[in-house]
């Protein structure tokens, strides 16, 4: 055992600066892994552990809150699969919230924190003991996006004016506080909770619904309820028939609801892209070390051959000195697997605030153990595996050979580009030769290149290209969308109120235009209920045309791989009111309820759902704010909320996009680093195995010069093919990876990989393949010709 | 004739782990153009030091050295390197052929440094005949040659850009005596027509084929010896029968072995 530990220790002191490389691409992997096993486990179970703790409810809903509410609770609490229903008042209101980068437009409900009610309770973060003036309770997303701090004031923008408050406490819930589930819960205690707060806001519910656990049961169980209330007089479903004489002020009017289950799915969804990218970096990097340090490991035991034949002539086993190989990359492995989960615990708490501004929920990540053994057995198992390969080599020879430096080399070689013939100057023929001498090396390079090359050009493409811009984004993530919403009271009359607000300044379009959510088939889905779908700005049909007659529609491809449908074909569609078939005429692409979408004309829906009419506009302006604050206050008789859909969009996606650079930094480090990596080890490897050629090249008269141009031309032909087979293979593979990784969130994206960045990502690499090489290759400075020939 | 060599207070001293070494004390030397200058010593003498120091491949501590005109012993690596390739040509005793390289690349990639393609060509196949390698040798590589076309070849290479001082570090310690017999021939034949030879050895024989014999001791040259160019009688001619070049190669070495006991070999 010492003598192992004594030729551990000297195989470690021979190559400190490839144990120092091997630690620290076995720290990033291992911090990669832990972070995408902490976030895919622990992330996740932290939304459903606190949302078991909090009780949150199978769906919530906020409806409006007029004298025929009981009736309506009523209906739901008979709903066979209903088993409990809570039902409180609140205050609703469109709002818009002023962050530090902008501001947040969402359904803003302030509910009373000392109500009774089992369900949907929540946790207080923070909270300040002084008196103030108007307290709240925000959702702590508003503490990291918005930078409020305790005891700071907050004003809530309606479209009817602005009502100012102060931060007394952050809190925490399942359905409460991030811009991207669309819904502000905000807090205030009983005192405050009876008064009207604002301009803009009305009385409202929070209702409450459990269903045995199941999303889908629950929210068609309040779609069921507001049927048989309106039935009954008392309710009206989002978008369903306006009467023909004016609607009694008791109809409840549900503004906004979700399920458990879409909750969770949209709060892990961004988690889910990071833990994929996080993995697919920690691959390719455990793939560039896997290559290099075989091929280094490989040339190490070739120059040491004598000291091993040396070894072995002493009394040491072939074992033993193959398991001081082993031993040694497997304890730098190690090393460098618990420091990187260690460094990755962190930045941890980094990137939990950056979640949790997406969720609104606090995610306190402790120590994993579990996480920690098995994202270093798996380095240190695939380390050794690469180094018992490498070594096995060593079985191969004699005592005798080794001690003659002898790892068999092949008695016939072909000279290429031999020097009496060959065209050329000397140190392009010299390095060209050396590097078809040392194939495998070559070989080394351009695979490891091409990999960091195709990891830029899919990462920036992905990152500039496609996510680089928000509007464009806004488009790929969201797809059609209007940039006003406008609801109408009961009692108006919605053309009369278009023709009115199409006259009005800022104001370039208005159509009738619908978004009703149903369960269809036990998943929550969207309808977009519109004729006139091609007056929205953007278009993201991605296949085929949208729908023009009433047995047509078209679907979102997250709703067409549900169903199986494609263009073309026959879809039976049952909202309770019977089945209709429709012709799919095209695919959409929409994050909405991750493509669960379903666009229909006004006929089409109203076989669905008899009797509906529209009760929302679309508006398309290009002064939003104006806009709204226009349309609110020329037409508050009119009008029951007007929102700004395209500010509530960006707001909801603001969080989701500020990783994006965040990962096109990771992804340049990245290949920056491997890049660095690969050459400073190929031309340090490079010098240490031609010392002597070295040496004996400057005794026979060439300069610094001289040998660094022959480094390069050894080195760069591999660069530059790694970096065109790289570019090429990213760009030609780009499109099918982004429908690979947009596909599940309901998106068809098509991205064309911009040829600036392709040739930037390769001229980047290539520089700085010539810059470490020129750095690395300075160590030459510093040996004399005389001192490497007589070493 | 001329001084190709010349030095002046040529010391060179050593430091290790605070100690310092002065392996070359004070030298003032010179070698004459067209000699055959053999540098003997015991061991740790400083022989090798003080070829590699004439030649530029080491930088005297104090001192100078000039060599064909130009003072060399302050100049940086890189003018020292192209110093080496217009003026140097070197044969060490490890022979350091590069055995990634076939013979004829391994003198090609000196030869180019200095000259066109189609005239190192030429030049190497005028050496190459001189020294005996066949084209078919010319095409292989160094672990298929034996000791002796190994450092036949390193000669080759060492002579491809006419060096106006050729440096030899114990040609012949790796070599059997027929290779030792054969390369010290070559020498002596390429020394024969004017070339400035500068040995290092601690053989015998091989320095009975020099002209001048230098004896070093402690870093400073404790005596000197001339025999004469080999291929010459004492009148200067060349020997006329191989009996009289025999008893003249036997005088000679009876010569050097009472000089070099002088010096307390």
């Amino acid at each position: 055992m010492r003598a192992m530990s004594l030729l551990m220790r000297r195989d470690l002191r021979k190559r400190p600066g490839q144990m120092v490389a091997l630690l620290a691409l076995t720290l990033v992997a291992a911090g990669l892994l832990n972070l995408a096993a902490l976030l895919s486990t622990g992330y996740r179970s932290n939304i459903g552990d606190k949302a078991r703790h909090w009780r949150s409810p199978d769906a919530l809903a906020v409806t409006t809150n007029p004298p025929g509410a009981e009736a309506f609770l009523g209906r739901l609490r008979a709903e066979p699969a209903v088993t409990t229903v809570e039902g409180e008042p609140a205050w609703i209101a469109q709002g818009r919230i002023d962050v530090e980068s902008g501001s947040l437009t969402s359904t803003v409900v302030l509910f009373d924190m000392d109500a009774p009610g089992a369900l949907g309770r929540f946790s207080v973060v923070e909270e300040t003991a002084r008196p103030l003036e108007r307290p709240l309770w925000v959702p702590i997303a508003l503490a990291g996006a918005a930078r409020y701090r305790l005891g700071d004031p907050i004003a809530i923008h309606t479209s009817a004016g602005t009502a100012t408050f102060h931060v007394a406490g952050f809190i925490e819930s399942t359905y409460s506080g991030s811009p991207g589930m669309g819904l502000f819960l905000i807090g205030q205690r009983h005192t405050d909770a009876a008064a009207n707060p604002g301009p803009g806001f009305g009385s409202g519910l929070l209702v409450k619904v459990d269903a045995g656990g199941s999303s889908s049961a629950a929210t068609s169980a309040v779609e069921s309820a507001l049927v048989s209330a309106h039935s009954a007089g008392s309710a009206r479903p989002a978008g369903l028939a306006r009467p023909a004489s004016p609607e009694p002020a008791t109809a409840v009017r549900v503004v906004w609801m979700l399920g458990l289950d879409l909750f969770q799915k949209a709060a892990t969804t961004s988690t889910t892209l990071f833990v994929a990218i996080m993995i697919a970096l920690a691959l390719i990097i455990l793939v560039v070390t896997a290559i290099v340090m075989r091929y280094l490991l490989g040339a190490l035991i070739t120059t040491d051959m004598p000291s091993i034949g040396s070894l072995r002539a002493a009394g040491f086993t072939t074992g033993a000195v193959m398991a001081a190989v082993v031993g040694s990359s497997t304890l730098a492995t190690a090393v460098g697997a618990v420091a990187g989960v260690g460094v990755s615990y962190a930045v941890l708490p980094a990137i939990a605030a950056t979640f949790q501004e997406q969720s609104g929920i606090v995610w306190d990540p402790s120590f994993a153990p579990v996480p920690l053994v098995a994202v270093v057995a798996l380095l240190v198992g695939f380390m050794a595996l690469i180094s018992f390969v490498t070594a096995l080599r060593v079985r191969r020879v004699s005592t005798v050979a080794a001690l003659r430096e002898g790892l068999p080399t092949h008695s016939f070689r072909t000279t290429r580009f031999p020097l009496d013939r060959a065209r050329g100057p000397l140190p392009m023929l010299l390095g060209l030769k050396a590097s078809l001498r040392h194939l495998p090396q070559t070989l080394v390079v351009g695979v490891t290149i091409a990999t960091a090359t195709f990891a830029a050009v899919v990462g920036l493409n992905l990152t500039v290209a496609l996510l680089g811009d928000p509007d464009r984004s806004t488009r790929l993530l969201v797809g059609q969308v209007e940039d006003v919403s406008v609801v109408a009271k009961p009692t108006a009359d919605l053309d009369a109120l278009a023709h009115r607000i199409e006259t009005m300044p800022h104001v370039t379009a208005v159509f009738p235009a619908s978004n009703v959510v149903r369960t269809l088939q036990g998943t929550a889905t969207q309808f977009l209920v519109t004729d006139r779908p091609e007056l929205w700005q953007e278009k993201t049909l991605s296949t085929g045309r949208l729908p023009r007659h009433t047995n047509e529609v078209a679907l979102g491809v997250g709703a067409a791989d549900r169903f199986g449908a494609d263009v073309g074909d026959t879809l039976t569609l049952d909202l309770g009111a019977g089945s209709h078939g429709y012709v799919v005429t095209g695919l959409l692409s929409t994050g909405r309820t991750l493509g669960q979408v379903v666009l229909v004309t006004t006929g089409g829906f109203q076989q669905l759902v008899p009797g509906f009419t529209h009760e929302q506009l679309a508006v398309m302006a290009d002064d939003r704010p104006a806009v709204v604050a226009a349309i609110g206050a020329s037409f508050a008789d009119e009008v029951d909320r007007v929102v700004d859909v395209r500010g509530d969009v960006l707001s909801q996606l603001r969080g989701y996009l500020s990783a994006v650079p965040l990962v096109r930094a990771t992804v340049l480090g990245l290949t920056g680093a491997v890049t660095v990596l690969v050459v400073t080890l190929v031309v340090g490897g490079l010098i240490v195995r031609s010392r002597r050629t070295l040496g004996v090249s400057k005794a026979f008269g060439f300069t610094q010069r001289d040998l660094m141009r022959q480094v390069r031309w050894t080195l760069m032909p591999a660069v530059a093919g790694g970096v065109v087979l790289g570019a090429v293979v990213g760009a030609v593979t780009l499109q099918p990876l982004v429908r690979l990784l947009f596909r599940p969130l309901g998106l068809v994206a098509e991205v064309t990989p911009e040829a600036w960045l392709v040739v930037c990502v390769g001229v980047g690499v290539l520089v700085l393949a010539w810059l470490v090489t020129w750095v690395a290759g300075s160590r030459m400075r510093r040996i004399s010709a005389y001192s490497l020939v007589t070493e | 004739m001329p001084a190709i060599i010349t030095t002046e207070k040529l010391s060179k001293t050593f430091s290790n782990a605070g100690v310092q070494q002065h392996v070359l004390k004070n030298l003032d030397l010179t070698v004459e153009e067209g000699s055959f200058t053999v540098i003997m010593g015991p061991s740790g003498s400083g022989k090798s030091t003080l070829l590699y120091a004439l030649s530029g491949m080491d930088r005297p501590t104090l001192g100078t050295v000039t060599v064909a005109g130009e003072e060399i012993s302050s100049r940086s690596e890189d003018a020292l390197a192209r110093f080496r390739r217009a003026h140097c040509g070197f044969m060490f005793q490890q022979i350091y052929l590069l055995d990634a390289l076939s013979v004829m690349d391994n003198v090609m990639a000196v030869g180019l440094l200095t000259g066109r393609r189609a005239q190192v060509r030429a030049r190497a196949q005028e050496l190459f005949n001189l020294v005996g390698i066949t084209p078919a040798d010319q095409e292989k590589f160094p672990s298929m040659l034996s000791g002796g076309e190994a450092a036949r070849v390193a000669l080759v290479r060492g002579l491809i850009n006419s060096p106006s001082v050729f440096f030899a570090d114990e040609p012949t310690g790796q070599l059997n005596s027929e290779f030792s017999r054969v390369v010290l021939d070559l020498l002596q034949e390429v020394n024969a027509t004017g070339q400035t030879i500068v040995m290092v050895t601690h053989d015998l024989r091989s320095a009975g084929r020099g002209s001048r014999v230098l004896y070093l001791r402690d870093g400073t040259i404790r005596g000197e010896l001339d025999l004469g160019p080999a291929h010459l009688d004492a009148t200067g001619h060349t020997h006329d029968a191989p009996g009289r070049a025999d008893a003249a190669a036997a005088a000679r070495h009876t010569q050097l072995v009472a000089f070099l006991a002088d010096m307390g070999w």
